[in-house]
């Protein structure tokens, strides 16, 4: 019967994710990257995490968090205290970073409750609240000026890897929960909560868990990024900057696909790098014409616009074929 | 007497000033199908609000199997087996015709009947979409919406089906047809149906026995032919006639 369900990985999906690691695990030493190339990526690899599991609740259970920045700082300054407190291995500190941060961000499970624009604004109002907090915890984070973690060249040497690893597990991760079961019931709550109440899928249970998993992933790579910078802040940690960046590059990516928000955040990694240096009052301006003429036109972003380039090519293709095959 | 499949006590439901449902009791035998007719706002839906989780009783009672199971949540309700159609259907229009469908056979009460995605398939056969599995909602006529609904319900495979008019609005031709669909889920299945239809030709043929609301109360019961003649239904339906009150 035709009914078959489609294997949960491909094959080729396999093979493909498999050559794209091992492609970046060897890049450095194959392609000669300079250093600042390297970071640059580096950097890239920890925002593709984040963006990733950022579309986990925007893109797939449909609830729109502009807080994320929340669990990248308790994910950054738990870690940073775990390095700083004594001889812990750096992986340690960024995995209980990220269970902090998972933990953390079942505290906002009351706001669960509300849908739509109401769970965004209220999310705002959460997000700015942390910040706020911890940065009058000055025992915890420093205050206003920060923490600074002892600097390790070796380590940050490493780190690329280590950023390449979380991607591959987040990509493997986002395509499991995509084409699973698990899955199609975050796009039914998605589409109408309380119809999928009346199938049985339990709305709060799934919300709080992709939240809770949302809100580790982002902290691991908040932990990552304060051993990649040596030195954190929680008004860049915690910052509104940031959260608006996991949406940015998502939605510039493409809402709710598979890979979106990895193109998303290299197309927002590499502006940054470039306009930040040359017109640093026009680049804000520039990603927000970017969100307008995506929203605007194009609800998929990049994704969907390659997708649209797709068909124009196959439909050329195709067309010849058929005026062939006309007698 | 055996236990009735369902049984509702009392059942009450406040909205502000407004009692909308008010002090309900009926009874659905195993295999049985209670049709629930009034005009509108009779309370007809919220009365399935209540029994499927929906909304929470302000008081009263529902008993599946004899358990007592008010304010309990639809997820949970599922799971023991009771699932409501809605009246506007509401497809997760995200998701293919088959996706939906597995969705709901992830759930309920007989799961260890073969997989949610194996379950999905035969269901999608026995509603007659299995054409449109790889189809979005959205290409489906309204029938074929409504079958999806159905679809979706059985997929859990509920002792108890609350259909929230899943005939009304479809042309003549595919009412009947959604009629023996209805009938042949109640042969097959043995499953306990509660249906409001403002469709009478439809709630008059397959139902064993008919419930009247008004204003939230219960105000007569009994076989279809019984019901239409009651005067208080006619009077719900027509109001009072002032030639029958003349000498």
């Amino acid at each position: 019967m035709s009914l078959r369900p489609p294997a949960l990985v491909p094959l080729p999906v396999a093979a493909a994710f498999v050559a794209a690691v091992a492609l970046l695990a060897v890049a450095p030493a194959a392609l000669g990257l300079s250093p600042y190339s390297r970071n640059l990526i580096t950097l890239a690899f920890l925002l593709i995490s984040g963006a990733m599991a950022w579309n986990w609740m925007g893109g797939f259970l449909g609830q729109v968090s502009f807080g994320h920045a929340a669990m990248f700082g308790v994910g950054g300054f738990v870690s940073a205290q775990i390095l700083l407190a004594g001889p812990a291995p750096a992986p340690l500190a960024w995995l209980l970073g990220g269970l902090a941060a998972g933990l953390f961000s079942l505290g906002a499970h009351p706001a669960l409750r509300l849908r739509g624009p109401y769970f965004s604004i209220a999310t705002i109002g959460l997000g700015e609240a942390v910040r706020l907090g911890f940065t009058y915890w000055e025992g915890f984070t420093g205050g206003a000026s920060g923490l600074s973690l002892p600097i390790d060249p070796e380590l940050k040497y490493r780190l690329y890897w280590w950023g390449l690893g979380l991607v591959a597990l987040v990509v493997a991760a986002t395509w499991l929960l995509r084409r699973s079961t698990f899955g199609l019931q975050l796009l039914a709550i998605k589409a109408d909560v309380d119809a999928a109440g009346d199938v049985g899928v339990s709305a709060t249970l799934y919300q709080d868990l992709v939240f809770a998993l949302s809100g580790t992933v982002v902290g691991v790579a908040g932990g990552l990024y304060a051993s990649y910078f040596s030195f954190i802040e929680p008004n860049d940690m915690f910052g509104f900057d940031r959260s608006i960046a996991f949406v940015l590059m998502t939605v510039i990516g493409g809402v709710g696909t598979v890979l979106g928000p990895v193109l998303g955040a290299v197309v927002f990694v590499l502006l940054r790098q470039f306009l930040l240096a040359s017109y640093p009052q026009l680049y804000l301006g520039l990603y927000g014409g970017l969100l307008i003429l995506i929203i605007l036109f194009e609800p998929l972003g990049l994704t969907g616009l390659l997708q649209r380039l797709a068909r124009l090519v196959r439909g050329r293709q195709a067309a010849p074929a058929a005026a062939r095959g006309a007698p | 007497m055996t236990t009735p499949r369902l049984s509702v006590r009392r059942l009450s439901k406040r909205f502000g000033g407004l009692l909308a449902l008010d002090g309900v009791d009926l009874d659905v035998a195993p295999g049985e199908i209670l049709g629930v007719i009034g005009p509108n706002g009779a309370g007809k839906t919220t009365l399935f609000s209540l029994v499927a989780g929906s909304l929470a009783p302000t008081s009263g009672e529902v008993f599946l199997d004899g358990h007592p199971v008010a304010g309990r949540p639809a997820h949970r309700l599922v799971r023991g087996g009771i699932v409501r159609t809605h009246q506007i259907v509401r497809p997760f229009a995200n998701l293919t015709v088959l996706e939906n469908v597995t969705v709901a056979a992830l759930h309920g009460s007989r799961r260890a009947e073969g997989s949610a995605r194996r379950r999905a398939p035969e269901v999608l056969e026995f509603v007659g979409l299995a054409e449109r599995a790889g189809q979005l909602p959205g290409a489906l006529t309204l029938a074929g919406r409504k079958r999806l609904e159905l679809a979706r319900a059985l997929a859990t495979v509920p002792r108890v089906l609350l259909l929230d008019e899943v005939i009304a609005g479809v042309n003549p031709a595919e009412a009947m047809a959604l009629a023996a669909l209805v009938r042949r889920i109640r042969d097959e299945r043995g499953t306990s149906i509660v249906m409001i239809e403002h469709v009478m030709p439809a709630v008059m043929s397959l139902s064993d026995r008919v419930v009247v609301l008004d204003h939230g109360r219960k105000i007569a019961e009994g076989t279809p032919a019984d019901v239409v003649r009651h005067p208080q239904v006619v009077e719900a339906y027509l109001g009072t006639s002032t030639a029958s009150t003349a000498p």
